[in-house]
Protein backbone atom coordinates (compact mmCIF):
# COMPACT_ATOMS: atom_id res chain seq x y z
CA UNK A 1 0.00 0.00 0.00
CA UNK A 2 1.61 3.68 -1.14
CA UNK A 3 2.00 5.59 2.19
CA UNK A 4 2.77 9.57 1.85
CA UNK A 5 5.31 10.70 4.91
CA UNK A 6 4.07 13.99 5.90
CA UNK A 7 7.63 15.45 6.49
CA UNK A 8 8.25 14.61 2.52
CA UNK A 9 5.37 16.91 0.88
CA UNK A 10 5.18 19.54 3.72
CA UNK A 11 7.78 21.49 1.45
CA UNK A 12 6.18 20.93 -1.54
CA UNK A 13 2.28 22.01 -0.09
CA UNK A 14 3.67 25.03 1.47
CA UNK A 15 4.80 26.55 -1.86
CA UNK A 16 1.45 25.05 -3.55
CA UNK A 17 0.08 27.50 -0.58
CA UNK A 18 2.64 30.07 -1.15
CA UNK A 19 1.11 30.25 -5.09
CA UNK A 20 -2.05 30.79 -4.11
CA UNK A 21 -1.06 33.07 -1.52
CA UNK A 22 0.34 35.13 -4.21
CA UNK A 23 -2.21 34.88 -6.90
CA UNK A 24 -4.52 36.14 -3.88
CA UNK A 25 -2.48 39.24 -2.96
CA UNK A 26 -2.32 39.98 -6.66
CA UNK A 27 -6.02 39.58 -7.10
CA UNK A 28 -6.90 41.81 -3.92
CA UNK A 29 -9.61 44.79 -4.12
CA UNK A 30 -8.10 47.88 -4.39
CA UNK A 31 -9.27 51.13 -3.53
CA UNK A 32 -7.62 52.62 -6.48
CA UNK A 33 -7.50 49.94 -9.25
CA UNK A 34 -3.92 51.15 -10.28
CA UNK A 35 -1.54 49.88 -7.54
CA UNK A 36 0.57 47.26 -9.05
CA UNK A 37 0.97 44.32 -6.11
CA UNK A 38 4.21 41.77 -7.37
CA UNK A 39 4.75 39.01 -5.28
CA UNK A 40 7.74 36.40 -5.32
CA UNK A 41 8.35 33.31 -3.37
CA UNK A 42 11.76 32.76 -1.42
CA UNK A 43 12.97 29.54 0.08
CA UNK A 44 15.54 27.61 0.29
CA UNK A 45 19.00 27.60 2.32
CA UNK A 46 21.09 29.32 0.01
CA UNK A 47 18.24 32.21 -0.86
CA UNK A 48 17.21 32.72 3.24
CA UNK A 49 21.05 32.71 4.55
CA UNK A 50 21.49 36.73 3.33
CA UNK A 51 18.25 37.26 5.37
CA UNK A 52 19.42 35.67 8.14
CA UNK A 53 23.05 37.54 8.44
CA UNK A 54 21.52 40.69 7.76
CA UNK A 55 18.90 40.05 10.52
CA UNK A 56 21.34 39.26 12.80
CA UNK A 57 23.66 42.41 12.29
CA UNK A 58 20.35 44.52 12.82
CA UNK A 59 19.55 42.49 15.80
CA UNK A 60 22.92 43.56 17.47
CA UNK A 61 21.41 47.05 17.90
CA UNK A 62 17.48 46.11 17.61
CA UNK A 63 16.35 43.53 20.56
CA UNK A 64 13.32 43.20 18.16
CA UNK A 65 14.70 41.84 15.24
CA UNK A 66 16.59 39.31 16.97
CA UNK A 67 13.62 36.49 17.67
CA UNK A 68 13.42 36.97 13.25
CA UNK A 69 16.90 36.48 12.78
CA UNK A 70 17.06 33.39 15.93
CA UNK A 71 14.20 31.84 14.36
CA UNK A 72 15.10 31.97 10.83
CA UNK A 73 18.38 30.39 11.68
CA UNK A 74 16.51 27.53 13.45
CA UNK A 75 14.76 26.99 9.92
CA UNK A 76 18.42 26.73 7.99
CA UNK A 77 19.85 24.83 10.85
CA UNK A 78 16.87 22.80 10.85
CA UNK A 79 16.01 22.36 7.30
CA UNK A 80 12.29 23.16 8.52
CA UNK A 81 9.72 23.15 5.83
CA UNK A 82 9.33 27.14 5.10
CA UNK A 83 8.55 30.07 2.59
CA UNK A 84 8.65 33.44 2.50
CA UNK A 85 6.09 35.56 0.59
CA UNK A 86 6.97 38.55 -0.42
CA UNK A 87 4.26 41.49 -1.68
CA UNK A 88 5.45 44.87 -3.14
CA UNK A 89 4.37 47.45 -4.31
CA UNK A 90 5.64 51.19 -5.43
CA UNK A 91 4.37 53.52 -3.23
CA UNK A 92 6.64 56.25 -3.40
CA UNK A 93 5.14 57.26 -6.93
CA UNK A 94 1.15 58.69 -7.37
CA UNK A 95 -0.33 58.51 -11.02
CA UNK A 96 -4.01 59.22 -8.83
CA UNK A 97 -4.44 63.00 -9.44
CA UNK A 98 -6.65 62.48 -6.05
CA UNK A 99 -4.52 65.70 -4.29
CA UNK A 100 -5.97 64.52 -1.11
CA UNK A 101 -2.99 65.72 1.02
CA UNK A 102 -2.82 62.89 2.97
CA UNK A 103 0.76 61.98 2.52
CA UNK A 104 0.87 66.11 3.81
CA UNK A 105 1.87 67.20 -0.09
CA UNK A 106 -1.10 69.98 -1.52
CA UNK A 107 -0.89 67.47 -4.35
CA UNK A 108 0.18 64.59 -6.30
CA UNK A 109 1.93 66.45 -8.85
CA UNK A 110 4.02 68.30 -5.28
CA UNK A 111 4.23 64.96 -3.55
CA UNK A 112 6.28 62.79 -7.06
CA UNK A 113 8.39 66.19 -7.08
CA UNK A 114 9.44 65.47 -3.81
CA UNK A 115 9.95 61.83 -3.88
CA UNK A 116 12.16 61.78 -7.06
CA UNK A 117 14.60 63.12 -5.20
CA UNK A 118 14.22 62.17 -1.55
CA UNK A 119 12.97 58.10 -1.84
CA UNK A 120 14.70 56.41 1.11
CA UNK A 121 14.52 54.37 3.64
CA UNK A 122 13.98 55.32 7.20
CA UNK A 123 14.05 51.96 9.10
CA UNK A 124 12.63 49.27 7.53
CA UNK A 125 10.77 51.14 4.67
CA UNK A 126 11.11 53.64 1.98
CA UNK A 127 8.91 57.05 2.25
CA UNK A 128 7.29 59.27 1.56
CA UNK A 129 4.51 57.00 0.26
CA UNK A 130 1.05 57.66 -1.43
CA UNK A 131 -1.23 57.07 1.10
CA UNK A 132 -4.10 55.41 -0.88
CA UNK A 133 -1.07 53.04 -3.07
CA UNK A 134 -0.46 52.29 1.23
CA UNK A 135 -3.98 51.34 1.26
CA UNK A 136 -4.04 49.07 -1.58
CA UNK A 137 -0.47 47.18 -0.73
CA UNK A 138 -2.00 46.69 2.73
CA UNK A 139 -4.95 45.09 1.37
CA UNK A 140 -3.25 42.88 -0.63
CA UNK A 141 -0.68 41.98 2.25
CA UNK A 142 -3.81 41.51 4.41
CA UNK A 143 -5.87 39.29 1.97
CA UNK A 144 -2.59 37.45 1.32
CA UNK A 145 -2.04 36.94 5.55
CA UNK A 146 -5.68 35.47 5.65
CA UNK A 147 -4.88 32.66 2.82
CA UNK A 148 -2.10 31.64 5.08
CA UNK A 149 -4.76 31.53 7.78
CA UNK A 150 -7.15 29.92 6.25
CA UNK A 151 -4.98 26.86 5.41
CA UNK A 152 -3.57 26.49 9.16
CA UNK A 153 -0.27 27.57 8.32
CA UNK A 154 1.86 29.04 11.54
CA UNK A 155 2.37 32.17 9.89
CA UNK A 156 2.97 36.42 10.60
CA UNK A 157 2.95 39.53 8.49
CA UNK A 158 6.92 41.01 8.90
CA UNK A 159 7.69 44.25 8.13
CA UNK A 160 11.19 42.80 9.06
CA UNK A 161 12.08 40.37 6.40
CA UNK A 162 9.84 42.67 3.80
CA UNK A 163 12.34 45.30 4.29
CA UNK A 164 15.41 43.31 4.34
CA UNK A 165 14.31 41.62 0.81
CA UNK A 166 14.08 45.44 -0.53
CA UNK A 167 17.73 45.77 0.76
CA UNK A 168 18.98 42.60 -1.00
CA UNK A 169 17.08 43.56 -4.19
CA UNK A 170 13.88 41.56 -4.14
CA UNK A 171 10.88 42.82 -6.39
CA UNK A 172 13.43 45.89 -7.86
CA UNK A 173 10.31 47.81 -8.86
CA UNK A 174 8.52 48.14 -5.73
CA UNK A 175 9.61 50.95 -3.76
CA UNK A 176 8.14 48.55 -0.05
CA UNK A 177 7.77 44.73 0.79
CA UNK A 178 5.63 42.79 2.83
CA UNK A 179 6.36 39.56 3.93
CA UNK A 180 4.59 36.54 4.53
CA UNK A 181 6.21 33.99 6.73
CA UNK A 182 4.73 30.50 5.87
CA UNK A 183 5.75 27.82 8.31
CA UNK A 184 8.33 26.11 9.35
CA UNK A 185 6.22 23.30 9.90
CA UNK A 186 8.00 21.57 13.20
CA UNK A 187 7.00 18.62 15.07
CA UNK A 188 7.83 20.29 18.52
CA UNK A 189 5.81 23.38 17.72
CA UNK A 190 2.72 22.54 15.53
CA UNK A 191 0.52 25.89 16.12
CA UNK A 192 -0.11 28.39 14.54
CA UNK A 193 0.73 30.96 17.16
CA UNK A 194 3.40 29.30 18.64
CA UNK A 195 6.63 30.04 16.00
CA UNK A 196 6.44 33.55 15.57
CA UNK A 197 4.64 34.71 18.41
CA UNK A 198 5.79 33.95 22.18
CA UNK A 199 8.82 33.04 20.61
CA UNK A 200 12.06 31.28 22.30
CA UNK A 201 14.56 33.49 21.01
CA UNK A 202 15.34 34.93 24.61
CA UNK A 203 15.76 31.76 26.55
CA UNK A 204 19.10 30.50 27.16
CA UNK A 205 19.68 33.98 29.38
CA UNK A 206 19.83 35.69 26.18
CA UNK A 207 17.09 38.19 28.00
CA UNK A 208 17.82 39.18 31.49
CA UNK A 209 14.79 40.26 33.86
CA UNK A 210 16.60 43.55 33.51
CA UNK A 211 16.72 43.37 30.08
CA UNK A 212 12.74 43.70 30.40
CA UNK A 213 12.90 46.41 32.75
CA UNK A 214 15.08 48.53 30.84
CA UNK A 215 12.71 48.11 27.87
CA UNK A 216 9.83 49.28 29.63
CA UNK A 217 11.29 51.69 32.23
CA UNK A 218 13.14 53.60 28.91
CA UNK A 219 9.72 54.06 27.08
CA UNK A 220 7.69 54.95 29.99
CA UNK A 221 10.49 56.13 32.23
CA UNK A 222 7.58 57.30 35.20
CA UNK A 223 6.02 53.94 35.73
CA UNK A 224 6.29 51.99 38.60
CA UNK A 225 9.41 54.27 39.55
CA UNK A 226 7.74 57.82 40.34
CA UNK A 227 4.96 59.01 42.18
CA UNK A 228 3.85 62.87 41.78
CA UNK A 229 4.71 64.74 44.91
CA UNK A 230 2.98 67.61 46.90
CA UNK A 231 3.45 70.87 45.02
CA UNK A 232 7.33 69.44 44.50
CA UNK A 233 9.16 67.53 41.68
CA UNK A 234 8.27 64.09 41.39
CA UNK A 235 9.74 61.79 44.63
CA UNK A 236 11.45 58.54 42.68
CA UNK A 237 9.81 55.74 44.15
CA UNK A 238 13.13 53.64 43.07
CA UNK A 239 17.34 54.52 43.64
CA UNK A 240 18.31 57.80 44.43
CA UNK A 241 20.62 58.31 41.21
CA UNK A 242 17.69 56.60 38.64
CA UNK A 243 17.42 60.07 36.97
CA UNK A 244 21.10 59.88 36.13
CA UNK A 245 21.30 56.53 35.67
CA UNK A 246 22.74 56.10 31.57
CA UNK A 247 20.97 52.58 31.52
CA UNK A 248 17.56 54.48 31.95
CA UNK A 249 17.72 57.57 29.54
CA UNK A 250 19.58 57.93 26.65
CA UNK A 251 19.18 60.39 23.37
CA UNK A 252 19.52 60.03 19.69
CA UNK A 253 22.71 61.79 19.82
CA UNK A 254 24.33 59.56 21.91
CA UNK A 255 28.05 58.92 19.59
CA UNK A 256 28.15 55.54 20.99
CA UNK A 257 24.39 54.68 19.63
CA UNK A 258 25.36 55.96 16.41
CA UNK A 259 28.96 53.94 16.31
CA UNK A 260 27.43 50.81 16.89
CA UNK A 261 24.79 51.53 14.35
CA UNK A 262 27.28 52.59 11.52
CA UNK A 263 28.88 49.25 12.43
CA UNK A 264 25.61 47.43 11.61
CA UNK A 265 25.41 49.42 8.11
CA UNK A 266 29.06 48.64 7.74
CA UNK A 267 28.54 44.75 8.45
CA UNK A 268 25.30 44.96 6.34
CA UNK A 269 26.68 46.30 3.31
CA UNK A 270 29.65 43.85 3.71
CA UNK A 271 26.70 40.98 3.73
CA UNK A 272 25.47 42.38 0.86
CA UNK A 273 28.75 42.11 -1.30
CA UNK A 274 29.51 39.08 -0.19
CA UNK A 275 26.27 37.34 -1.41
CA UNK A 276 27.27 39.49 -5.15
CA UNK A 277 23.72 41.88 -4.03
CA UNK A 278 24.93 45.29 -5.37
CA UNK A 279 21.76 47.12 -4.51
CA UNK A 280 22.33 48.16 -0.90
CA UNK A 281 20.19 50.41 0.93
CA UNK A 282 20.73 52.12 4.59
CA UNK A 283 18.30 50.38 6.96
CA UNK A 284 19.85 51.83 9.98
CA UNK B 1 -47.29 30.93 10.88
CA UNK B 2 -44.58 33.90 11.13
CA UNK B 3 -43.48 34.21 7.63
CA UNK B 4 -40.39 36.41 6.93
CA UNK B 5 -40.61 37.73 3.12
CA UNK B 6 -37.05 39.16 1.62
CA UNK B 7 -36.86 40.96 -2.02
CA UNK B 8 -34.95 43.89 -3.48
CA UNK B 9 -38.09 44.64 -5.23
CA UNK B 10 -38.19 48.21 -3.97
CA UNK B 11 -35.59 50.02 -1.84
CA UNK B 12 -37.46 50.57 1.21
CA UNK B 13 -40.52 48.21 1.29
CA UNK B 14 -40.25 46.10 4.03
CA UNK B 15 -39.29 43.18 2.58
CA UNK B 16 -36.56 44.92 1.54
CA UNK B 17 -35.99 46.04 4.53
CA UNK B 18 -35.87 42.41 5.81
CA UNK B 19 -33.11 41.39 3.59
CA UNK B 20 -31.29 44.78 4.02
CA UNK B 21 -30.76 43.48 7.66
CA UNK B 22 -29.14 40.67 6.79
CA UNK B 23 -26.22 43.32 4.60
CA UNK B 24 -26.32 45.09 8.23
CA UNK B 25 -25.18 41.99 10.27
CA UNK B 26 -22.70 41.12 7.52
CA UNK B 27 -21.48 45.17 8.05
CA UNK B 28 -21.19 44.48 11.58
CA UNK B 29 -18.98 41.13 11.40
CA UNK B 30 -17.29 43.19 8.67
CA UNK B 31 -16.53 45.97 11.21
CA UNK B 32 -15.37 43.26 13.85
CA UNK B 33 -12.88 41.94 11.11
CA UNK B 34 -11.79 45.41 10.68
CA UNK B 35 -10.84 45.82 14.20
CA UNK B 36 -8.86 42.62 14.58
CA UNK B 37 -7.20 42.46 11.37
CA UNK B 38 -3.05 42.85 11.97
CA UNK B 39 -1.96 46.01 13.36
CA UNK B 40 1.81 47.28 13.12
CA UNK B 41 3.35 47.22 16.56
CA UNK B 42 -0.01 45.69 18.00
CA UNK B 43 -0.54 49.76 18.78
CA UNK B 44 -3.94 49.84 16.18
CA UNK B 45 -6.52 53.00 16.38
CA UNK B 46 -9.22 51.08 14.08
CA UNK B 47 -12.41 52.46 14.14
CA UNK B 48 -15.89 52.22 12.68
CA UNK B 49 -19.09 53.40 11.37
CA UNK B 50 -21.72 51.74 9.73
CA UNK B 51 -24.39 53.79 8.23
CA UNK B 52 -27.86 52.96 6.72
CA UNK B 53 -31.33 54.23 5.82
CA UNK B 54 -32.96 56.78 3.08
CA UNK B 55 -32.01 59.74 5.02
CA UNK B 56 -28.85 58.94 6.20
CA UNK B 57 -27.56 57.13 2.60
CA UNK B 58 -28.91 60.47 1.02
CA UNK B 59 -27.25 62.61 2.70
CA UNK B 60 -23.65 60.85 2.31
CA UNK B 61 -24.57 61.11 -1.63
CA UNK B 62 -25.35 64.42 -2.06
CA UNK B 63 -21.80 65.45 0.19
CA UNK B 64 -19.91 63.05 -2.26
CA UNK B 65 -21.58 65.09 -5.48
CA UNK B 66 -20.72 68.18 -3.36
CA UNK B 67 -17.14 67.31 -3.10
CA UNK B 68 -17.22 65.67 -7.29
CA UNK B 69 -17.07 69.89 -8.25
CA UNK B 70 -13.94 70.28 -6.28
CA UNK B 71 -11.81 69.42 -9.22
CA UNK B 72 -11.76 70.59 -12.86
CA UNK B 73 -11.76 67.04 -13.71
CA UNK B 74 -13.74 65.40 -16.19
CA UNK B 75 -12.89 61.66 -14.57
CA UNK B 76 -13.05 63.10 -11.28
CA UNK B 77 -16.63 64.33 -11.99
CA UNK B 78 -18.18 62.08 -13.44
CA UNK B 79 -16.62 59.41 -11.01
CA UNK B 80 -17.78 61.05 -8.06
CA UNK B 81 -21.18 61.47 -9.41
CA UNK B 82 -22.13 57.89 -10.44
CA UNK B 83 -20.35 56.77 -6.81
CA UNK B 84 -22.83 58.82 -5.12
CA UNK B 85 -25.30 56.79 -7.42
CA UNK B 86 -23.94 53.56 -5.70
CA UNK B 87 -24.21 54.90 -2.14
CA UNK B 88 -27.86 55.27 -2.88
CA UNK B 89 -28.30 52.05 -4.22
CA UNK B 90 -26.03 49.99 -1.37
CA UNK B 91 -27.47 48.69 1.58
CA UNK B 92 -24.99 49.68 3.96
CA UNK B 93 -22.21 51.74 4.03
CA UNK B 94 -19.23 50.98 6.26
CA UNK B 95 -16.67 53.82 7.20
CA UNK B 96 -13.09 52.19 8.28
CA UNK B 97 -11.13 55.19 9.87
CA UNK B 98 -8.19 55.25 12.22
CA UNK B 99 -8.00 57.65 15.08
CA UNK B 100 -3.80 57.02 15.20
CA UNK B 101 -3.48 58.68 11.96
CA UNK B 102 -1.97 61.65 13.38
CA UNK B 103 0.55 60.58 15.99
CA UNK B 104 3.54 59.18 14.63
CA UNK B 105 3.82 55.37 15.45
CA UNK B 106 7.25 55.92 16.69
CA UNK B 107 9.09 52.98 15.29
CA UNK B 108 10.85 55.56 12.64
CA UNK B 109 9.98 53.18 9.92
CA UNK B 110 10.58 55.64 7.47
CA UNK B 111 6.98 55.05 5.32
CA UNK B 112 5.60 58.54 5.60
CA UNK B 113 8.77 60.21 4.79
CA UNK B 114 12.37 58.01 4.64
CA UNK B 115 15.40 59.23 6.24
CA UNK B 116 13.30 61.66 8.07
CA UNK B 117 11.71 59.01 10.39
CA UNK B 118 8.80 59.94 12.43
CA UNK B 119 10.22 63.88 12.21
CA UNK B 120 8.64 63.79 8.34
CA UNK B 121 5.37 64.06 10.20
CA UNK B 122 6.46 66.09 13.22
CA UNK B 123 8.55 68.97 11.44
CA UNK B 124 5.10 69.75 9.70
CA UNK B 125 2.85 69.44 12.45
CA UNK B 126 2.20 71.81 15.23
CA UNK B 127 3.94 69.40 18.16
CA UNK B 128 4.25 69.32 22.08
CA UNK B 129 6.59 68.61 24.36
CA UNK B 130 8.71 67.40 21.43
CA UNK B 131 6.57 64.54 19.77
CA UNK B 132 2.76 64.88 20.49
CA UNK B 133 0.90 66.33 17.90
CA UNK B 134 -1.48 69.29 18.46
CA UNK B 135 -4.22 68.93 15.97
CA UNK B 136 -6.43 71.52 17.98
CA UNK B 137 -4.33 74.20 17.92
CA UNK B 138 -3.58 73.65 13.80
CA UNK B 139 -5.15 76.89 12.05
CA UNK B 140 -8.51 75.18 10.86
CA UNK B 141 -8.19 76.82 7.32
CA UNK B 142 -5.45 75.47 6.41
CA UNK B 143 -7.45 72.12 7.33
CA UNK B 144 -10.33 73.13 5.58
CA UNK B 145 -8.06 73.07 2.08
CA UNK B 146 -7.15 69.82 2.08
CA UNK B 147 -9.42 66.75 1.41
CA UNK B 148 -7.27 64.45 4.27
CA UNK B 149 -5.36 66.17 6.93
CA UNK B 150 -2.04 65.10 6.27
CA UNK B 151 0.55 64.35 6.36
CA UNK B 152 -0.34 61.28 8.84
CA UNK B 153 1.70 58.13 10.15
CA UNK B 154 1.59 55.88 7.05
CA UNK B 155 1.80 52.93 9.26
CA UNK B 156 -1.53 53.59 10.69
CA UNK B 157 -2.71 54.15 7.30
CA UNK B 158 -1.34 50.79 6.17
CA UNK B 159 -3.04 49.26 9.18
CA UNK B 160 -6.34 51.04 7.91
CA UNK B 161 -5.69 48.81 4.42
CA UNK B 162 -5.44 46.01 6.95
CA UNK B 163 -8.47 46.33 8.32
CA UNK B 164 -10.51 47.21 4.87
CA UNK B 165 -8.90 43.93 3.65
CA UNK B 166 -10.00 41.54 6.65
CA UNK B 167 -13.73 43.50 6.26
CA UNK B 168 -13.91 42.99 2.04
CA UNK B 169 -13.23 39.29 2.92
CA UNK B 170 -15.97 38.92 5.57
CA UNK B 171 -18.02 40.36 3.25
CA UNK B 172 -17.22 38.26 0.32
CA UNK B 173 -17.39 34.98 2.29
CA UNK B 174 -20.92 36.09 3.36
CA UNK B 175 -21.29 36.28 -1.02
CA UNK B 176 -22.59 40.15 -0.14
CA UNK B 177 -20.85 43.00 -2.55
CA UNK B 178 -18.68 45.10 -1.28
CA UNK B 179 -16.39 47.70 -2.50
CA UNK B 180 -13.84 50.04 -1.02
CA UNK B 181 -13.87 53.60 -2.53
CA UNK B 182 -11.89 56.51 -1.97
CA UNK B 183 -14.45 58.89 -3.06
CA UNK B 184 -16.37 57.05 0.17
CA UNK B 185 -13.67 57.70 2.44
CA UNK B 186 -13.14 61.74 1.74
CA UNK B 187 -17.01 62.36 2.15
CA UNK B 188 -16.65 60.22 5.53
CA UNK B 189 -13.94 62.77 6.31
CA UNK B 190 -15.79 65.67 5.42
CA UNK B 191 -19.54 64.66 7.30
CA UNK B 192 -17.05 64.09 10.21
CA UNK B 193 -17.93 60.39 10.16
CA UNK B 194 -15.46 57.82 12.86
CA UNK B 195 -15.07 61.25 14.35
CA UNK B 196 -11.84 61.11 15.27
CA UNK B 197 -10.55 59.70 12.37
CA UNK B 198 -8.38 61.81 10.06
CA UNK B 199 -8.42 59.19 7.29
CA UNK B 200 -10.92 57.05 6.02
CA UNK B 201 -11.82 54.53 3.81
CA UNK B 202 -15.75 53.73 3.02
CA UNK B 203 -16.98 50.61 2.28
CA UNK B 204 -20.45 50.10 -0.14
CA UNK B 205 -22.10 46.85 0.84
CA UNK B 206 -25.20 45.62 -0.57
CA UNK B 207 -27.13 41.92 -1.30
CA UNK B 208 -28.56 42.66 -4.36
CA UNK B 209 -30.01 40.31 -7.54
CA UNK B 210 -27.36 42.56 -9.55
CA UNK B 211 -24.11 43.63 -7.76
CA UNK B 212 -25.15 47.80 -8.26
CA UNK B 213 -21.32 48.53 -7.56
CA UNK B 214 -20.03 47.03 -11.39
CA UNK B 215 -20.70 47.33 -15.18
CA UNK B 216 -21.19 51.01 -15.21
CA UNK B 217 -22.47 52.75 -18.02
CA UNK B 218 -21.44 56.34 -18.99
CA UNK B 219 -23.28 59.46 -17.25
CA UNK B 220 -24.31 56.87 -14.68
CA UNK B 221 -25.25 59.43 -12.49
CA UNK B 222 -28.36 59.77 -15.34
CA UNK B 223 -28.72 56.20 -16.89
CA UNK B 224 -28.71 54.25 -13.51
CA UNK B 225 -31.93 51.89 -12.31
CA UNK B 226 -33.75 54.55 -10.22
CA UNK B 227 -33.72 57.28 -12.93
CA UNK B 228 -34.94 54.71 -15.70
CA UNK B 229 -37.53 53.78 -13.25
CA UNK B 230 -38.43 57.20 -12.50
CA UNK B 231 -38.33 57.86 -16.32
CA UNK B 232 -40.11 55.54 -17.43
CA UNK B 233 -42.89 55.80 -14.67
CA UNK B 234 -43.83 59.27 -16.08
CA UNK B 235 -43.60 57.75 -19.91
CA UNK B 236 -45.95 55.63 -18.82
CA UNK B 237 -48.24 58.01 -16.96
CA UNK B 238 -47.87 61.18 -19.76
CA UNK B 239 -48.62 58.07 -22.44
CA UNK B 240 -52.11 57.34 -20.81
CA UNK B 241 -53.39 60.63 -21.16
CA UNK B 242 -53.19 60.66 -24.85
CA UNK B 243 -55.77 57.55 -25.33
CA UNK B 244 -57.52 55.86 -22.58
CA UNK B 245 -61.32 54.30 -22.75
CA UNK B 246 -64.20 54.17 -19.68
CA UNK B 247 -63.07 50.93 -18.47
CA UNK B 248 -66.58 50.62 -16.81
CA UNK B 249 -68.85 50.53 -20.53
CA UNK B 250 -67.31 49.16 -23.06
CA UNK B 251 -63.09 47.06 -23.56
CA UNK B 252 -61.03 48.11 -26.72
CA UNK B 253 -61.73 45.49 -29.61
CA UNK B 254 -59.05 42.96 -31.10
CA UNK B 255 -58.47 44.87 -34.62
CA UNK B 256 -58.94 42.15 -37.56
Amino acid sequence: MPVLEGREFYQDELLSVSRQICIGAQTAPQVTNKTEIETAIVYGKDELQPFVEILEAIGEGIWAIRGEADNLKKVIDQSLPFALVLIGARTGRSDLNYDCSACGFRSCAEFNRYTKNHLAFGGMSKGPSCSWKVIDWSISWDVASAIAFSHNLPTRAHTSLGGTAAVLGYLPDCDNIGAISLGPISAKKGRVWEYWYSRDSGKDEKATQEDFFANYVGALPSFWVAGPALGDRSYVKHTEDFQTDARHFSHHGDPEVQEKYRKIQAKIEEILRKHGRTKAGNML
Amino acid sequence: MPSVKLNDKWRYSPSSENRREGVVQVARLMANAAITAPKAGGVGGVECEIVYGEEEQNRVANAMEALAHRKRDQLWLKRFLAEAVMVRDADALLFVGNYHAYEPLGEGCGLCGGPERCGFVLKRRKVKYRSVVDIKEEAPSEQGKKLINGPLCTWAVGDTGFAVGSALLIAYRNFVDAVPLFSLGVTGVKLGLCSESPFIVGILVAAKQKNPFVDLVPDYHVLNEMNVLQKGMADFRAARFSIWYDYRNWYPKEKK
